[in-house]
C-alpha cells in the first residue's frame, strides 16, 4: 500500500522531464504550422490561424521529395545491408570456437569509437580518388563503416542467447550452419533484430557530418539540407521547423511499425 | 522403416579446453542394434559428453565413432541419421508443434501426402493431435515432451539419443512417460542411447546400460546382472535402492569376521578368492540380510527408525560393537515384510544367505569365484 502511494509521488517528476524533452518538439510543430511573418516575436504566440503553407513550400519549392527519397534509399540500404551481412557476421563470432573471437567482437566495437570527424578526411581522398563522391555507394560504403559494426555488436548479445541446444536440435534435424542462423535464429530473435534495424536506420537518417561532406547535389540527404536552412545573413524558420518535421516523422513511423515487434521479441525471451 | 543400427565407440577420449580431468577417458562401447541401452551415472560423470559424441555436437580427441558400422567420427551430426530429445526438449519456439515435428522432413522435400500420413502417424502414437497449432510455449512440460518425442521419432533414424528426457517432469508424469518410451521402443525397434542419472529409469528401461565414473566405464551389462553382481564398490552402491550395505570383514575359520574387534560373523561365499587372516569388503543388499533375533552370531545392530514403504519397511540400523567395520556410509539398511516392525533402540542380530554376499578386494573390484 505505503508502496504505491510513494510511486505516485514520481509522477510530478516524471512528468516533468517528459515535458521537457516534448516541449522543442512541441514547439517545432506548433510553429511549423504558423503563416509567414507570425514566427519571431517576443511574446509566445500560440493562437494563430494554421497554415500548410511551409510544407507546401518544401515539396513545390525547395524539393523535399527527392531529398526525401536520397535519405530513405541511403538509411534503408544500409540498415538492410547492415543487418543481412551483420547477421551472418554475429552468427559467427557467437558460435564459431575461433580463437581470439572476443578480441574480434570488441576490435568491431572499437571501431565505433572513432570520431567521425578523424576519418572524414581521408574517407573524403579516398572516395574523391575513386570517384565515389557524391554518390549512392560511396555514401553508402561509408555509412555501412559504422552501422555494420553497430548491427554486429547488437545481433551477437541477441544471438548469444539463444540457447545452443536449439541450434544442435536444428543440426540434428538436417540443418546447415546457413538454414540454422535464417530458419532458426533470425526468426527467433525478431525483436532483436527490430531494434537493431530501428537503431541502425535512426543514425543513418540522421547521419551529417560524413553526409554533408561527401555529397554536393545529387546524394545531399535530409539533415544537410536542413542545415543549409540557417545562413549567417538569415533563417528561415517556416522552413526550417517544417523540414525538421518532416525528417523527424519517418523516424516515428518506423518505431511505430517496429514497435510490435519489438514487444514481441522481449516477451518471447521470457517465455521457455 | 530404417533397419536398427549398431552404435559403437572405440578409444574415445575427450578433455575440454581449460579442464584437466577427460570428460570421457578411453570409452570403448559396443550397443547392439535394437538395444535400448542406457548410459547411467552421477551428474558430471561424462554421460552427457558421449551421447554428444555420438551425435557428433562435440568430436572426439582420440578414438573412433561407429553407427551402422560405418566411421562416423568425422560427420557433422546433420549427416549421421540420428534424432536426440533434448533435457531442456530445445523445441523451436517459433514454431508451431507441427512444424517442430515435420522440420525434417520438409527440410528433405518429403512429399505432402507423405509428410501428412506420417504426421498423422505420430500423432496418434503420441495422442498429441489437438495441440498440433499450439507453440512450444503454450504447451505443458508434458505435452513439450511428447512433442520432442515426435520430432524425432517421425524421422525413423538409425538411432535415438535421449538426455535425460524425463528429469523435467514431476514424479508422476515421469513415471507415465517411462512406461511410455519402453511401450515405444518395444513397437519402433530402433537402437536408443538413454543418458540418466536415475538408477531407476535405467533399470526399468534398458535392455543393457553402462555405469560411468568421472568419465570411464564402469560395468556394462544386462541391468540385473549390473544389479547381482556389480563390478565395483562404485557400481554396488550407485545401482539399486536402497544402495548396498559394504562391511569391512576378515576371513577367519571358513567364515566372514567383522573388523574392528567385534565379533559378529557372516558365512563365506563359497569359493571366495580371500585367503584366511585376509581382509575384504563384503556387499550385502538390503533386501538379502536376514534378521536372526538376539541369539545369533550375526552383525548385532540397533534400530534407528523404520521407513514404510507399504510392501515392505527399510529399517535403518547402526552398529552396536566395532563401529569401524563399516564402509563409507553410516547405517545399514535391511529391508523387512511390512508386518514385521522394531521399535527404535532394539537390538537384533543380522545375517545373510552365502550366495547373496558380494565380496571385493582393497581396490574395490568385485573377487570373482
Amino acid at each position: 500500500m505505503t508502496r504505491h502511494r510513494f510511486r505516485s509521488l514520481w509522477y510530478g517528476p516524471l512528468l516533468l522531464v517528459i515535458a521537457s524533452w516534448l516541449f522543442p518538439v512541441a514547439w517545432t510543430a506548433i510553429t511549423s504550422f504558423k503563416p509567414e511573418g507570425g514566427l519571431i516575436g517576443l511574446k509566445p504566440v500560440f493562437a494563430f490561424p494554421p497554415t500548410l503553407d511551409n510544407y507546401i513550400e518544401l515539396f513545390a519549392e525547395q524539393g523535399y521529395g527527392p531529398l526525401m527519397l536520397n535519405s530513405l534509399l541511403i538509411a534503408g540500404g544500409a540498415t538492410v545491408v547492415s543487418i543481412l551481412l551483420g547477421s551472418l557476421a554475429a552468427y559467427a563470432l557467437a558460435r564459431s570456437r575461433l580463437r581470439g573471437r572476443e578480441q574480434i567482437g570488441l576490435w568491431i566495437l572499437s571501431l565505433r569509437m572513432l570520431p567521425p570527424i578523424a576519418i572524414v578526411v581521408p574517407f573524403y581522398l579516398i572516395l574523391n580518388r575513386s570517384g565515389l563522391l557524391d554518390s549512392y555507394a560511396g555514401l553508402l560504403l561509408v555509412y555501412l563503416s559504422f552501422s555494420l559494426p553497430f548491427a554486429i555488436w547488437m545481433l551477437l548479445g541477441f544471438f548469444s542467447e539463444v540457447p545452443r541446444s536449439i541450434e544442435e536440435a536444428a543440426s540434428a534435424d538436417g540443418a546447415g550452419p546457413l538454414k540454422i542462423l535464417f530458419l532458426f535464429i533470425v526468426p527467433m530473435c525478431r525483436g532483436g533484430i527490430a531494434v537493431t534495424a530501428m537503431f541502425t536506420f535512426v543514425f543513418a537518417w540522421n547521419e551529417f557530418l560524413f553526409a554533408f561532406l561527401l555529397t554536393k547535389d545529387t546524394w545531399v540527404t535530409l539533415p544537410v539540407r536542413l542545415g543549409s536552412t540557417i545562413t549567417p545573413f538569415q533563417t528561415d524558420w517556416g522552413s526550417l521547423t517544417a523540414g525538421a518535421i518532416v525528417s523527424f516523422s519517418p523516424l516515428i513511423i518506423v518505431v511505430f511499425l517496429l514497435q510490435r515487434e519489438m514487444v514481441r521479441g522481449v516477451s518471447l525471451g521470457a517465455v521457455r | 522403416m530404417a533397419a536398427a543400427a549398431s552404435v559403437g565407440l572405440q578409444g574415445v577420449s575427450k578433455t575440454y579446453p581449460g579442464t584437466s580431468r577427460p570428460a570421457a577417458d578411453a570409452v570403448t562401447l559396443s550397443i547392439e542394434p535394437g538395444s535400448f541401452f542406457s548410459i547411467l551415472g552421477p551428474s558430471g560423470c561424462g554421460k552427457t559428453t558421449l551421447l554428444r559424441i555420438i551425435a557428433g555436437f562435440e568430436y572426439p580427441d582420440t578414438g573412433r565413432v561407429h553407427i551402422a558400422e560405418s566411421d562416423v567420427t568425422a560427420l557433422s551430426p546433420r549427416n549421421r541419421d540420428i534424432a536426440m530429445v533434448f533435457q531442456d526438449y530445445a523445441l523451436y519456439p517459433h514454431m508451431s508443434a507441427e512444424q517442430n515435428i515435420t522440420f525434417n522432413l520438409r527440410n528433405q522435400r518429403v512429399s505432402r501426402d507423405e509428410i501428412g500420413r506420417r504426421l498423422a502417424e505420430t500423432a496418434t502414437l503420441l495422442d498429441i493431435g489437438e495441440i498440433l497449432k499450439k507453440k512450444p510455449a503454450q504447451l505443458s512440460g508434458g505435452e513439450r515432451q511428447r512433442v520432442a518425442l515426435g520430432r524425432a521419432m517421425i524421422r525413423r533414424p538409425k538411432v535415438f539419443l535421449m538426455d535425460e528426457p524425463l528429469s523435467n517432469l514431476d514424479l508422476k508424469l515421469r513415471e507415465a512417460m517411462r512406461m511410455e518410451l519402453a511401450k515405444l521402443h518395444q513397437k519402433l525397434g530402433t537402437t536408443m542411447v538413454y543418458v540418466t542419472h536415475d538408477q531407476t529409469e535405467a533399470m526399468t528401461l534398458s535392455t543393457e546400460l553402462a555405469v560411468l565414473r568421472d568419465g570411464i566405464i564402469q560395468q556394462t551389462g544386462k541391468p540385473d546382472a549390473v544389479y547381482a553382481r556389480p563390478a565395483n564398490l562404485f557400481v554396488a552402491r550407485f545401482i539399486g535402492s536402497p544402495s548396498m550395505n559394504i562391511f569391512r570383514m576378515t576371513r577367519e575359520d571358513g567364515a566372514l569376521r567383522q573388523s574392528g574387534g567385534a565379533s559378529g560373523r557372516l558365512p563365506l561365499p563359497p569359493h571366495a578368492p580371500v585367503r584366511d587372516g585376509e581382509e575384504c569388503l563384503v556387499g550385502v543388499r538390503a533386501h538379502d540380510m536376514t534378521v536372526q533375533g538376539t541369539s545369533g552370531d550375526g552383525l548385532r545392530v540397533g534400530v534407528l527408525r523404520t521407513e514404510h514403504l507399504g510392501r515392505s519397511n527399510i529399517v535403518d540400523c547402526r552398529p552396536v560393537e566395532g563401529p569401524d567395520y563399516l564402509h563409507e556410509q553410516q547405517v545399514i539398511q535391511i529391508e523387512t515384510d511390512a508386518a514385521v516392525v522394531y521399535e527404535p533402540g532394539a537390538v537384533i542380530a543380522l545375517s545373510a544367505p552365502a550366495e547373496a554376499i558380494r565380496v571385493f578386494g582393497e581396490d574395490g573390484s568385485l573377487l570373482e569365484p
